[in-house]
């Protein structure tokens, strides 16, 4: 991938941005329980670290464990 | 690609590189986390910045191995600065575009030391907009015509939606409330001309 933009570009960006924050990801609830690196632990079918019953995960967050994981599988 | 030097106000050369390498991550480890204990130490948990608990040496053990994700970095004097992560495997929610495949930014975050909120003085500016323009470029490359989409931490939904002109499509409860947002084609040329 090759990304060819002039000087100008980054010059005029970086005044766009200012000093604003900038991310995107998990919210800050999950920092006690990462649900991003339970994803990724269970990719690897590791279980072990999760501390929730998967059915009452997604009966709070809407996420269900199994499903992403075939999709992950499948795609991968 | 150039970064804006804080300090000085000069504009000095950065590199991305469209990989997150064993050499970023052993970056990531020796300055990010240093800088970043030491400012949740000094402050409450709810006040902490909203990505300090990601590993991201954990996160690249989980996605190397998976075709349909791609990950980005970018060094700039020696230093990394910022680090992204996004999928192909993700369909656009915005009506205008409702199913058709978007590059979807997993998780983005920016160095310890570039950000108000922990540096008095954050030391670059850009490295956000570099990003976005990043996940632009591979969404043209995969053929999804600069379509892309993400959820953003709370205290960064005014760069995604004032910043660069992401269409906010309110807050998602499948995903532990976080606003979503998406960019369409028009949208991605309007910011890639600006």
């Amino acid at each position: 991938m090759k990304i060819d933009y002039p000087k100008e570009w980054f010059v005029h960006s970086a005044k766009i941005e200012g000093d604003v924050e900038v991310g995107a990801g998990v919210p800050p609830t999950s920092r006690i329980l990462d649900m991003s690196d339970e994803e990724d632990s269970m990719l690897k079918g590791d279980y072990s670290s999760f501390v929730l019953n998967p059915a009452v995960l997604k009966q709070l967050t809407g996420i269900d464990i199994y499903k992403t994981r075939k999709v992950l599988a499948k795609c991968a | 690609m150039y970064l804006q030097k804080v300090e000085s106000g000069e504009f000095v050369p950065a590199s991305l590189y469209d990989e997150i390498t064993d050499e970023h991550l052993a970056m990531w480890s020796a300055s990010w986390i240093p800088a970043m204990k030491v400012h949740c130490n000094n402050c409450p948990l709810l006040d902490s910045p909203e990505d300090s608990h990601w590993d991201w040496k954990r996160k690249a053990e989980g996605w190397r191995e998976l075709l349909g994700y791609r990950s980005f970095s970018l060094v700039c004097d020696n230093e990394l600065q910022g680090l992204m992560l996004v999928n192909d495997i993700t369909s656009a929610r915005l009506l205008e575009q409702f199913g058709k495949p978007i590059v979807y930014v997993q998780f983005l975050s920016t160095a310890p030391w570039n950000r108000l909120e922990i540096a008095s003085s954050p030391k670059y500016r850009g490295v956000g907009r570099i990003m976005v323009l990043a996940s632009i470029e591979c969404s043209r490359e995969s053929g999804f015509k600069g379509r892309i989409g993400l959820h953003s931490l709370p205290r960064a939904e005014v760069f995604y939606e004032q910043k660069c002109g992401f269409t906010r499509l309110g807050n998602d409860s499948r995903h532990q409330n976080l606003c979503y947002f998406e960019m369409t084609e028009k949208q991605a040329d309007d910011f890639c001309h600006k």
